[in-house]
Order: structure tokens, then C-alpha cells, then sequence
């Protein structure tokens, strides 16, 4: 044993100086009796590394009862039985659904104003800052004379939901949603389209202003 | 009346298939469904009722998915070797202790140990003929594994074989009318247990798999009906090695409603110790086999024709 | 710690609870084949689709909200079925449900709510919003 220690001479041993080494291996001899010499007890210091292990009988006979028993083995299969009577953490979708913040970018909408006159007035805000560049807009003057899109369209297959647009816009036209549950069978159903993104914005209203006011405080 | 007992055994092998098969079938099932719980989730819950019919579903959409096959394989081998596996699993089960009907064998437990032989051969023409690298480092893998364990296994098995004096399966519990073997030879029916887990390449031996570090083992290469076969040869030769534990350590009699209660339970404890330890290392592995259980088994080997000799 | 309590004697309870609140045994195992679980609720508001919300706090932070679809979908149950009103409450993001939230708007140009369409005739179908860049140049014919 002390041959291993004499042979192992670690920067530790060699910082302490011969006298702890001397100390140390009377250590063994008078079962483990003589004050620690390792961990170092500096003050305002903790010492992370591995310590030795402690050599008095009745820990020896100890840890040889835990190899020879098996006792981690046995605690392991304990636990995991007595996992098998925890409740699961499954969460049973589309009866349970998880928690989601009012925050949530989901699918995209084009809000209206109350009185029902569409809110989005071709800046192209959304459209410069767009870091996929997912969104297309065409803007005409309508007939009584305002500035509105003609063509307003978001490629969802490259949108990567970050949000930039709904910051990007000045009227709070363009959103993301809190709809997630818009997957689709075919690509070309994700091409959305100014009418899609009317109707979303209409459809889900109610759950968008509600987020808004959620979070009216931090904007 | 010749013609007569010819059917009645086709009969007794059909519902024996069947019974295998539907058998193993269900054990996926509680395999998925116990690991699920272990890891705090449920397991499959939506096919059929609560996910009854979740294996024939897999069975379905394995079997009819499309059949591919490696460029330059050996076409033959590689088509076949999962088919003889198979066979060869199912033949096992001509073993299974049956007062009726069935096959007798005096020499049981060498049919045993020839057909898991056997088995070896289709791991490793799988491997080889499908012309992977990967498939065959898996397949050279899996056939070390099996063949140093088969060792210890055999070996294992001599030692009840020579407290019975008999290779006859039905014996085992002639024997053990008034004392399991597992009281006799508990360290042996652990050797046993371990052996059997390193044999049937399961979780903490399963090498051959070895998911999360490697590319899938042999059976990389096959797709939809043969690595259903694959699958089926597996899971039948697990549920074998569990009923041959009953039988050599638990007194089986397998005519009795506890037999197979002791049989589901062996199988739970397959997945349990599965949802329990991490792999082993493939070194710790081999040394297990040849520096532990040889030597293990060696002595008791010795040990129990000392004491038969005694008794004799 | 009362006695019961020890004995898992409230499992037991409501165990029974949930059985006789899904309509006995046989309405029991309708639900279970439907839905994959039984659970005891209280009956927090329907919507006007039929889907009835339930919560009941026993059960852990996302599982104590549910929803059980309108029995005429059966097995065609979507998670997309539940409307703007009610999916908020149902994703924890605010404890009122929507009948109990005045704040909520309800503008007349609103419109119903649909589920997710795809891959049925009502699918939604790209269309361009423009009038075409080139448009052909028809000669006035001579009178």
C-alpha cells in the first residue's frame, strides 16, 4: 500500500512537504485515529478532488460487503421498481395539452382594427427584417385612397418562427399566434396567402388580443 | 389410427407456433409497456384498446413494408439467414416440456444447445452477407459474445446435468419435487441468469444492437419482413432461455398455472434488469466469460460430481 | 396520515369516483377505448362545438385541465378541435375561463372557428391575391 503512495507522488504530497507523507502512512497503521492530513484544511478553500479513502477496518469490511452483496446493484433495481409504481409524466394530448406562454410564436395571422378594417398597411417592415426571407409583400392604393397590400404572403416552410416581424411592425398587424396544431399534408398548404392570414387573424382574435394584454406590461 | 396421431401432432405444432408467437408478440408489448413505466412514461396506449393491439399492428407495418437489400449482397444467404433463424427458434420449442402430443426428447438439452449453436451461424452469415462493413463488424460482434458465452452455458448446465444424470428436460422436475436447484446452486442459477442475458444479446450485453454508440449490429442491412424474423428469433429465444431457467432452477412443472406465472416473471426480470443497468464494456465482457464464469463453473462443475458421488 | 390514506384506500376511492362519473362501467370502458384515460373532474364550461372542459387539481400541473371532444367526432379527435376561446385556459396560460372573462373582444366580423382542414376538401389551397403582371393585349375589334 504505501509503496503504491511513495511511487504515486502527486504535486499535492510534494506541496505539503515529507513530514505530512510520514504522517500519512502512520495513518494507515494506527487505523485511521491520526488527524487528516488530506484534504489540506485551508480556510475559505473547499477540496473537490477525490479524497482516500478511509482505511479503518470496520470501512474496509464495509465497502467489501457492499461488492460482495451487491448492493448497488440490488438499490439500482429498487429504484427502477419503484419507478414502476410512480405516476407517468405523460401528458395524454389532444385531451391534456401543456403549458404555453402568452409569448408563444406560432402561426402567423393579419390582425384587424374593431371596426374590422384590416390593420396592415404595406411599410414592408416585416418583409426587410424577415431573416428567411419567407414573407412577399405587394402594395397598391385601394380605391378610397389608403396604402394596403395586394399580395401579403408568408412561406411557412421557411419561416423559422422568430418573431422578428410581429417586433418589425408598426400597427400591430402581423402576429404570430398561438396556434401550433397547423400541420399540414402537402407543402402547398403552407404557403400562406393574404386571405389565409385574414382569416387566422380573424378566427383567432379572441386567444390574440387576450396575449397582447398578457403582456402589454413588458412592451 | 397412424394417420390420426400424424394430424393430432401437426395439430400440437400448430397451436404451439401459434401459442410462441401470439406469445411473443404480448412480451414486446410488456417490454415497452414496463420499460415505459420504469422510465416514468406510459408505454404504447393508443391502438385498439389501451394499446392492445399494438404488436400486430408493428407486425403489420413490418411486414409490409418494402423489402430492400444491399447492392452485391449475397443475395441468397442474406435472404435466408434470418428465415433459418427464425426456424431454428422455433424449432427450440419442440423442447418445451409437454406430457402430450409432443415430441420427447432423451437427449433434450443437446437438441438445446446444438440449435442455439446453430443460431450462431445465422448472426453471422447475416452479417457477412450483407456486405456492410458495419454489418459485419456486428455480426463478428455478436458471434464472439455468443460463442464465449455458450461456453459458460453449457458448462452451467453440466453442472444440474450431472446432479440429474439425465439430458431429458423433463426430468428437471422429477428432480426437484422437494428442493429447487436455484437453493442448491444459487451463484450457478446467477451465473446462469447472466449468462442467459449475454446469450440472447440483451441490455447490459447487448453488443450486438448497441444503439446510442454504434450503427445497429448485423441486422443493419434488413428492412421490413426480415427484420421481423430477425426480431422473432430474438424474442423467442429470450422467452426460451427464461422458460429453461424455470425449468432448471424453479422446479418447473408445466402443466401448472405457476409455471407460467414463474415464466412472465423470469421474462420481467429480463426487462427489468434492461430498464436498470447500462451497457457493459465488450472487453468486461469477454473477461467475464473466460476469467469469471469458466472458472466459476469449472469448480461447481467439479464440485457437484464430488457430490454426486457422495450421494451415488 | 390517516389510516385510509396508508392503505391507498383514497386510490380506491377515486378510482370509484371516476368510474361513476364516467357513466358506470360500460361508459367506463367507452372512455378508456376514446380516450386513453379516466379521470375525475369537475365540469368547468362546454363550448359550442360540445367539447367539455374539466379540471380537477388532484393530478399534476398539466394534466389537471382536459378536455373530452364532442362525442359525434369519436375516434376523429384533433387537437386543433378546440377553439380560440377556450385555448388559452386550456394551456394554463390564464386560470378564467372564457365565459367568465369579460376582457375577452367579440367583434361581429369574428369569424367561426375550423379546425385544422388539411387533407380534406376544405383544405386550404394557395391562390395568388394579384392581378397577373402580364396581361395580353386584346385588339378592339373592328366594329
Amino acid at each position: 500500500m504505501s509503496l503504491a503512495k511513495i511511487f504515486s507522488v502527486s504535486s499535492r504530497v510534494r506541496a505539503t512537504g515529507a513530514s505530512s507523507l510520514v504522517a500519512r502512512h502512520a495513518q494507515y497503521s494506527t487505523e485511521g485515529k491520526v488527524e487528516k492530513v488530506y484534504p489540506p484544511n485551508i480556510p475559505g478553500y473547499k477540496y473537490v478532488n477525490a479524497e482516500d479513502p478511509n482505511m479503518s477496518m470496520k470501512e474496509m469490511s464495509n465497502r467489501a460487503a457492499q461488492t460482495l452483496f451487491w448492493t448497488e446493484l440490488a438499490r439500482g433495481f429498487a429504484v427502477t421498481l419503484a419507478h414502476i409504481f410512480k405516476e407517468p409524466a405523460t401528458i395524454n394530448y389532444p385531451f391534456e395539452k401543456g403549458p404555453l406562454s402568452p409569448r408563444f410564436r406560432g402561426e402567423h395571422a393579419l390582425r384587424r382594427y374593431p371596426s374590422g378594417e384590416e390593420r396592415c398597411i404595406a411599410c414592408k417592415l416585416c418583409e426587410a427584417i424577415c431573416p428567411a426571407q419567407a414573407i412577399t409583400i405587394e402594395a397598391e392604393e385601394r380605391k378610397d385612397g389608403s396604402r394596403r397590400t395586394t399580395r401579403y404572403d408568408i412561406d411557412m416552410t421557411k419561416c423559422i418562427y422568430c418573431g422578428f416581424c410581429q417586433e418589425a411592425c408598426p400597427v400591430d398587424a402581423i402576429v404570430e399566434g398561438p396556434n401550433f396544431e397547423f400541420s399540414t399534408e402537402t407543402h402547398e398548404e403552407l404557403l400562406y396567402n393574404k386571405e389565409k392570414l385574414l382569416s387566422n387573424g380573424d378566427k383567432w382574435e379572441s386567444e390574440i388580443a387576450t396575449n397582447i394584454r398578457a403582456d402589454h406590461l413588458y412592451r | 389410427m397412424f394417420m390420426n396421431d400424424i394430424y393430432m401432432i401437426f395439430l400440437g405444432l400448430l397451436i404451439l407456433i401459434i401459442g410462441i408467437l401470439v406469445g411473443v408478440a404480448y412480451l414486446t408489448l410488456l417490454e415497452r409497456k414496463v420499460l415505459g413505466y420504469i422510465q416514468i412514461r406510459k408505454g404504447p396506449n393508443k391502438v385498439g384498446f389501451m394499446g392492445i393491439l399494438q404488436p400486430f399492428s408493428d407486425a403489420i407495418k413490418l411486414f409490409t413494408k418494402e423489402q430492400t437489400y444491399p447492392n452485391f449482397s449475397n443475395y441468397l444467404s442474406y435472404y435466408f439467414s434470418p428465415i433459418l433463424s427464425f426456424i431454428l427458434s422455433l424449432m427450440i420449442w419442440l423442447l418445451i416440456p409437454y406430457y402430450f402430443n409432443m415430441i420427447s426428447f432423451n437427449l433434450g438439452i443437446l437438441f438445446f444447445l446444438c440449435c442455439t449453436s446453430l443460431g450462431v451461424y445465422t448472426v453471422m452469415v447475416a452479417g457477412w452477407s450483407s456486405n456492410s462493413n458495419y454489418a459485419l463488424l456486428g455480426g463478428l460482434r455478436a458471434v464472439a459474445q455468443t460463442i464465449s458465452y455458450e461456453v459458460s452455458l453449457a458448462l452451467i448446465l453440466m453442472s444440474s446435468i450431472i446432479m440429474i444424470m439425465d439430458f431429458n428436460l423433463m426430468m428437471f422436475f422429477v428432480y426437484q419435487n422437494y428442493v429447487w436447484f436455484i437453493i442448491l446452486m444459487f451463484p450457478l442459477s446467477l451465473c446462469w441468469m447472466s449468462s442467459s442475458l449475454a446469450e440472447t444479446n440483451r441490455t447490459p450485453f447487448d453488443f450486438a444492437e448497441g444503439e446510442s454508440e454504434l450503427v445497429s449490429g448485423f441486422n443493419i442491412e434488413y428492412s421490413s419482413g426480415g427484420f421481423a424474423l430477425i426480431f422473432l428469433a430474438e424474442y423467442s429465444s429470450i422467452l426460451f432461455m427464461s422458460l429453461l431457467f424455470i425449468l432448471m432452477y424453479m422446479g418447473g412443472f408445466s402443466l401448472s398455472i405457476i409455471f407460467y406465472l414463474k415464466l412472465v416473471f423470469i421474462f420481467f426480470l429480463f426487462i427489468w434488469v434492461r430498464g436498470t443497468l447500462p451497457r457493459y464494456r465488450y472487453d468486461k465482457l469477454m473477461y467475464l466469460a473466460w476469467k469469471s464464469y469458466l472458472p466459476i463453473s469449472l469448480n461447481f462443475l467439479l464440485f457437484f460430481l464430488g457430490f454426486k458421488i457422495l450421494l451415488l | 396520515m390517516s389510516l385510509g390514506k396508508i392503505l391507498a384506500l383514497d386510490k380506491l376511492t377515486n378510482f370509484f369516483n371516476a368510474l361513476r362519473q364516467n357513466g358506470g362501467i360500460k361508459g367506463s370502458l367507452y372512455k378508456l377505448y376514446r380516450q386513453d384515460e379516466l379521470k375525475d373532474g369537475k365540469l368547468v364550461g362546454e363550448d359550442k362545438y360540445g367539447n367539455k372542459y374539466y379540471e380537477n387539481a388532484r393530478y399534476f400541473y398539466g394534466r389537471n385541465r382536459w378536455v373530452e371532444y364532442n362525442d359525434k367526432v369519436y375516434l376523429n379527435y384533433d387537437g386543433s378541435q378546440v377553439p380560440a376561446e377556450w385555448f388559452g385556459w386550456l394551456h394554463y396560460k390564464t386560470d378564467l375561463p372564457p365565459h367568465q372573462d369579460p376582457s375577452r373582444p367579440k367583434y361581429k366580423w369574428m369569424a367561426d372557428f375550423t379546425e385544422n382542414m388539411s387533407g380534406t376538401t376544405g383544405q386550404y389551397v394557395p391562390y395568388s391575391t394579384t392581378r397577373s403582371k402580364v396581361e395580353p393585349w386584346v385588339p378592339k375589334k373592328a366594329a
